[in-house]
Order: C-alpha cells, then sequence, then structure tokens
C-alpha cells in the first residue's frame, strides 16, 4: 500500500488519540494550563507503555517534540532489524491528536512529520509538528 | 488442578503495572502497551475499505493472517516466558490445558469474554467470545454487518491451534485456520470461531 498505507497509519492514531483523549481531558477540569496538559500527556505516553516522549518545544503553530525510547522501535528492531525510512507512523499520529486536544483545534490541524528515527539508527526519533 | 483464569488476569494486570526505565511494559515474555481500541478498529475497517469491494474478502484474509502470524509469536513468547513457568505452568495436567491458559491470558489482555466451547485435539477448536471490541467497534461505526467482523479473534484462535499441534515454532504457523460462525456484528447474540485444520 505503500504512502497510502502509511497514511492510515498516521490517520487512524490522530483520531483515536483525539477522540479518547477529548474526553479524558473533558473529565479532568484542574488540568487548565498547557504546560501541565503537556506534562499528563507525557506521562501517559509512558505509562501506556508507549515509551518516553519529551516536549521539547511548542507553542499553537508547531514545535518539536523527541523520543528516545518507544515501544514501536523496539518492537521493530527486535523483528526486522534497522529500516531505510523512519517508521514511528503511530507516534506521528498519536502527536498530532494529542495537541488538537491541547491546542482546541479541530481533527486533521497538525502535521508531523518524522525526521530522524531510531529504526533507521538515529538515537532518538524527532518529530517535527506544523499548522496544516 | 484446573486453569485458575482470574488468577492468570490479576497476574497480567499486576505485571502491566511495571513501566521499565525506557517507558516499556514487559511482562510475560512480550511488550504491553495500552491504547484505545478505536485504533485498531479504523485500522483494520478502513483497510478493508480501501481495498474495496471486489477485493474485500482479500483484505479480510490478510487481516486475518497478519493477527495469527502476530498471535502465534506472541503466545509462544508468553508460554516462554518465567511468568508463565511461574503461575500458569503449575496448573497444567493436560497439553489441551494450554489452550484455556491462552484464553485466560486473552481476556487479560481486554480481547473479551473468551470460552472453550469444544477443543477436539489435533483436529478442532470452538471459542464463543461476548463483547469483542471488534464486533462493538464495526456495529458503533457501520451499523449490522453481512459478514463476521472479528479479524483478530480469528487469527488468534488458530494461533492457538498452530501452538499446540502445528511443528515446532516457528515452523506451524498457518497449520489451522477460523471460521467466525456468529458475530455480534452480523446481529448473532455473540461472536464464535471454529478452528480447523488446513487440508
Amino acid at each position: 500500500m505503500g504512502e497510502e498505507g502509511v497514511a492510515l497509519l498516521v490517520k487512524s492514531a490522530e483520531e483515536a488519540s483525539y477522540k479518547g483523549f477529548q474526553l479524558l481531558l473533558g473529565q479532568l477540569d484542574r488540568i487548565r494550563t498547557i504546560k501541565s496538559k503537556l506534562e499528563l500527556f507525557a506521562s501517559l505516553y509512558q505509562n501506556c507503555g508507549l515509551g518516553i516522549i519529551y516536549f521539547e518545544k511548542l507553542n499553537p503553530k508547531g514545535g518539536r517534540i523527541a523520543s528516545v525510547s518507544s515501544h514501536h522501535v523496539t518492537g521493530w528492531l527486535a523483528k526486522h532489524g534497522r529500516r531505510q525510512t523512519p517508521g514511528c507512523h503511530f507516534t506521528r499520529g498519536w502527536i498530532a491528536g494529542v495537541l488538537e486536544v491541547i491546542y482546541d483545534r479541530p481533527l486533521g490541524s497538525y502535521a508531523v512529520e518524522e525526521q530522524t528515527c531510531k529504526m533507521t539508527g538515529n538515537e532518538k526519533c524527532l518529530f517535527k509538528v506544523r499548522e496544516r | 488442578m484446573p486453569i485458575d483464569g482470574i488468577k492468570i488476569v490479576q497476574a497480567v494486570m499486576e505485571g502491566s503495572r511495571i513501566r521499565d526505565a525506557k517507558g516499556i511494559i514487559p511482562t510475560f515474555g512480550v511488550y504491553l502497551s495500552l491504547f484505545f481500541v478505536d485504533y485498531y478498529n479504523q485500522l483494520s475497517f478502513q483497510f478493508e475499505k480501501i481495498w474495496g469491494n471486489n477485493r474485500r474478502e482479500e483484505a479480510a484474509h490478510l487481516l486475518v493472517q497478519a493477527a495469527q502470524e502476530c498471535g502465534y509469536a506472541t503466545f509462544q513468547g508468553i508460554r516462554n516466558s518465567w511468568e508463565w513457568e511461574k503461575l500458569v505452568q503449575p496448573m497444567i495436567e493436560t497439553h489441551e490445558d494450554q489452550i484455556l491458559g491462552f484464553t485466560a491470558l486473552a481476556e487479560a489482555f481486554g480481547w473479551g469474554g473468551l470460552e472453550v466451547m469444544e477443543l477436539v485435539p489435533e483436529r478442532e477448536l470452538t471459542i464463543k467470545v461476548t463483547d469483542s471490541y471488534e464486533a462493538t467497534g464495526y456495529l458503533e461505526r457501520y451499523g449490522q454487518a453481512g459478514s463476521g467482523k472479528c479479524y483478530m479473534l480469528q487469527g488468534v484462535t488458530a494461533a492457538f491451534m498452530d501452538l499446540l499441534y502445528g511443528e515446532d515454532y516457528p515452523e506451524g504457523c498457518f497449520t489451522f485456520q477460523t471460521v467466525e460462525t456468529r458475530c455480534r456484528a452480523k446481529g448473532d447474540p455473540f461472536c464464535e470461531f471454529l478452528a480447523k485444520k488446513v487440508g
């Protein structure tokens, strides 16, 4: 399926995280600031066994996010070894959905590109976010 | 000693609280993660849709094969784990008891309420599942289906039999094949899976 398959993986993760986290955040009315929401989602990523994620530099227009460890990277490398292209499609979607919830934007507002990926041998996965 | 499913579910719950320094959940020899089932449902059902009406069966077959291969490797990892050795192995009296250990673990993973209805050694396995998230997800998204929609559970049912009666790992995958004889997504009261030896 090539690019169509990648787009399906990203979109599915984005929609699921957008809908799920919108409901969750709606129940946590004491978490109000952007900073505390970002902390919450970084903790959730780790608590759900997805790995470790750092929201390094962000504003409503976009920014940069890093992951030094990931469930999907660990699984991919164990089964397939290194790949030639970045492969954290799930995390791209997860990030887009989370930021749309945090900045109160509609679904599909953010595009997330993976600039470096541990699956290709880099030290960490780096994601660049921009408004669509 | 019968297989104590509740004990196994509790052990998975306990184990899934552990996070290593990398934010990974290593338990029962595999890495677990928690996420909304909507993700898997959208992925499967949109995948099927992208392939179009003419190739729907082919798409469904690929989804089942992926689940079978994944289930085969995952439960092989599980039954070789120290948790299985310590907790489940002492309860196992017959070769077939392993299936009850597998189904208890599948329940703990949130795949539904699994009940083994019939097991004919070497030949067939029938599993009844209440609350399959795939059937629920399909109904919520698209309404009633014309065919069974629980692709993951179809693959996993066959994988259980592959592990018990197929050739030694990793040669035994796809020895069995499953038909979803009933599915809530098409109006049945529960989902039912019948795995039979191929050929």
